[in-house]
């Protein structure tokens, strides 16, 4: 006997839940909770005191948040550049399906390598001996190597746009291809041009779509130390790296106040990114239904 | 007729997709403020010759494709004067009712006053004035398929093209559609062409009926001309000549021709456009609704004897009830034959010979 889904027990939601608050929400309470706790001699006290906020902006840490969304901005918005096109060409422009296939298996490659001996080579093409530096000097477009190549928010930049390129492609993809043939024929038959069905039928119908592009582009960024570090060479301190230096030396009340207010800040830019989607598709929420 | 009546002109016009041959030399034309229906079946290449006169999609070979006497072979869909309604309506799901009929008048950089008002009464036509606001998703299909002729009639196309508009309609709202269409093309006076495969739209509604088989026309002609005199084998298929027997001329008098299948004589009118010699295989093709079934000894009134009658004998093999009709199978010596009868038919088993008139078979070359 098969269960119709109407049927489906309902202890099961009760069981998501609990599992959902097990691991995902007592973490974060138990982070909010230390984050208002005190130190003394490397152990916490339970003394209720706001001195991690007051250190996190008075350490510089503060700036350190700024240039990680800077940098995850940027890259986000060149991700897009590059996505965009791509993706929709992908999903509209070539009828053959082997394309499709071999571009999206090509798109999963990196997901192979550590992402760590990826972004290593970047440091062999960008030193100051590098293949970049060499060419750039060999033509005589600069006399000395360029120092800002590498440990340099442009490396960090470079490096990131890679890592984060299928992120973006993949949702993208996804919302192009659900858009009706015949709705984009139709804006065509009606007269408009390429760019004005992009404007006026392609983005309004990829909203959703671009939305979760964001979302996985620039949230993990922000989280993402592994570039940073390596490209960075110290010069480019983002947040991961910098709470992780803090719990490095055992101060664990800074590293929670830290890790709430990026919380803080991640969950402003999903709310504003979600009130976005919803204004734009004009609450057609079934745009692409 | 004159060149400068025809609204669009082709000549010689092929599309392959790779190995396959969707049209293959087409040429045909629409005289102003016909309404043109292109009737095929699945495959046959109809939709494909919509899809370029829009521009959609680029031919492979024309010698000639002219709009409104200007030469349009090179120019993409959004510089043509013609409006498509696609068979699943292509509507913008993100717009609403009066957003979509704007949107080709938004293109042309109309004043929002004026677009607004043109859509509105542009969706009074097709009586929807009272949904303007509406979500597209919360209409019926016979609403949207209105809300995208309007899309299409408010841009005043020289020619508005219908791709199987009334394809995913239940049979009741088709009825409705086809008649509103028929008003709606006496109304604006503008050239309709109509893609379907349903022979009843064609029937009903055209001016004229361009039938298409394997990317060719095979007939053109009017919709009784296509019904009554089908010029091929596809053609009387096509057109639900369910009788349809092989056999060879006997003997031809002006278009009277009449064909011998065996030891049977059957005469018709010729339908193919050579005249054919004696002896050539043939098709004779009848309805099975033109068919009488008479018992044996009822008279001279209608069987053997009467000269405008064909007639042969017969014996019952199978009766289906179909409510308003019955279709009666009967065995014969020229092959099994099917009657349509309309009145309950008292005793089949009865029924000696089977007779149908001359003037309604139709003698075919055999392809």
């Amino acid at each position: 006997m098969f269960r119709s889904p109407t049927q489906v027990n309902p202890k099961g939601h009760l069981i998501l839940l609990t599992a959902w608050v097990l691991v995902g929400l007592i973490p974060i309470a138990g982070l909010a909770v230390w984050s208002v706790l005190s130190m003394e001699n490397f152990r916490l006290v339970w003394e209720p005191s706001l001195q991690a906020y007051r250190d996190v902006f008075s350490s510089g840490r503060w700036e350190v948040t700024v240039r990680t969304i800077r940098v995850a901005a940027i890259v986000t918005v060149l991700v897009s550049i590059f996505a965009f096109p791509f993706a929709y060409w992908m999903a509209k422009g070539t009828r053959s399906m082997a394309t499709k296939t071999i571009l999206l298996g090509l798109l999963t490659v990196p997901f192979f390598l550590s992402l760590s001996a990826r972004t290593i080579i970047w440091r062999g093409l960008l030193g100051l001996n590098g293949p970049v530096n060499g060419l750039l000097l060999q033509l005589g477009v600069v006399s000395e190597p360029l120092d800002w190549l590498l440990f340099s928010e442009f490396a960090v930049v470079l490096g990131l746009i890679a890592p984060y390129f299928p992120t973006m492609v993949f949702p993208l993809y996804m919302a192009f291809s659900l858009i009706d043939d015949e709705v984009l024929d139709a804006s065509r038959d009606l007269g408009a041009s390429p760019l004005f069905t992009i404007v006026h039928v392609v983005l309004p119908l990829a909203i959703p779509g671009i939305g979760a592009g964001f979302v996985f582009t620039f949230i993990p960024m922000i989280g993402d130390p592994v570039v940073p570090t390596l490209l960075g060479g110290g010069n480019v301190v983002v947040l991961a790296e910098s709470v992780q230096s803090l719990l490095r030396i055992l101060n664990y009340t800074v590293a929670a106040a830290l890790s709430v207010l990026m919380l803080i800040l991640l969950i402003g830019f999903i709310s504003t990114a979600a009130w976005l989607t919803k204004r734009f598709t004009g609450g057609h929420s079934n745009a692409i239904s | 007729m004159n060149q400068s009546d025809h609204i669009f002109t082709i000549k010689n016009l092929s599309q392959t997709y790779g190995a396959i041959d969707a049209l293959r030399g087409v040429s045909c034309h629409a005289v102003r403020g016909e309404f043109l229906t292109i009737l095929g079946s699945s495959g046959s290449g109809k939709s494909t010759m919509l899809r370029i006169l829009a521009g959609l999609e680029m031919p492979s070979h024309v010698d000639e494709l002219t709009l409104d006497g200007v030469d349009v072979s090179n120019v993409p869909a959004n510089r043509r004067n013609v409006s498509t309604v696609f068979q699943h309506y292509g509507l913008f799901p993100h717009l609403s009712v009066v957003e979509n009929v704007e949107y080709g008048l938004r293109v042309r950089k109309v004043p929002s006053a004026v677009r607004r008002a043109e859509a509105a009464k542009m969706l009074n036509m097709v009586q929807l004035g009272d949904f303007l606001e509406a979500n597209i998703s919360k209409l019926s299909g016979g609403q949207k398929q209105r809300v995208a002729l309007a899309r299409s009639l408010v841009l005043q196309p020289a020619v508005l093209l219908l791709d199987e508009p009334l394809g995913a309609l239940d049979e009741k709202l088709r009825f409705e559609m086809q008649s509103e269409l028929v008003r709606l093309h006496e109304e604006f006076g503008m050239t309709f062409v109509y893609v379907t495969h349903s022979q009843e739209e064609a029937l009903t509604m055209s001016d004229r009926i361009l039938l298409m088989d394997k990317g060719q026309i095979v007939q053109d002609g009017t919709p009784q001309e296509i019904f009554d005199r089908p010029n091929c084998r596809f053609a009387a298929e096509f057109m639900g000549m369910e009788n349809i027997i092989e056999g060879t001329v006997s003997s031809v008098d002006g278009a009277t021709i009449t064909a011998a299948i065996g030891e049977t004589l059957i005469t018709g009118m010729w339908a193919g456009s050579r005249m054919p010699e004696p002896s050539q295989p043939v098709i004779c093709a009848f309805r099975s609704e033109k068919l009488r079934c008479t018992a044996a000894g009822a008279g001279a009134g209608a069987g053997a004897g009467d000269d405008a009658l064909n007639s042969i004998q017969c014996n019952i093999e199978k009766d289906v009830y179909r409510g308003k009709y019955h279709d009666a199978f009967f065995a014969t010596p020229i092959g099994p034959l099917r009657a349509r009868l309309w009145e309950a038919p008292g005793d089949l088993a009865k029924m000696t010979r089977l007779s149908w008139p001359k003037s309604q078979t139709v003698i075919l070359p055999s392809d």
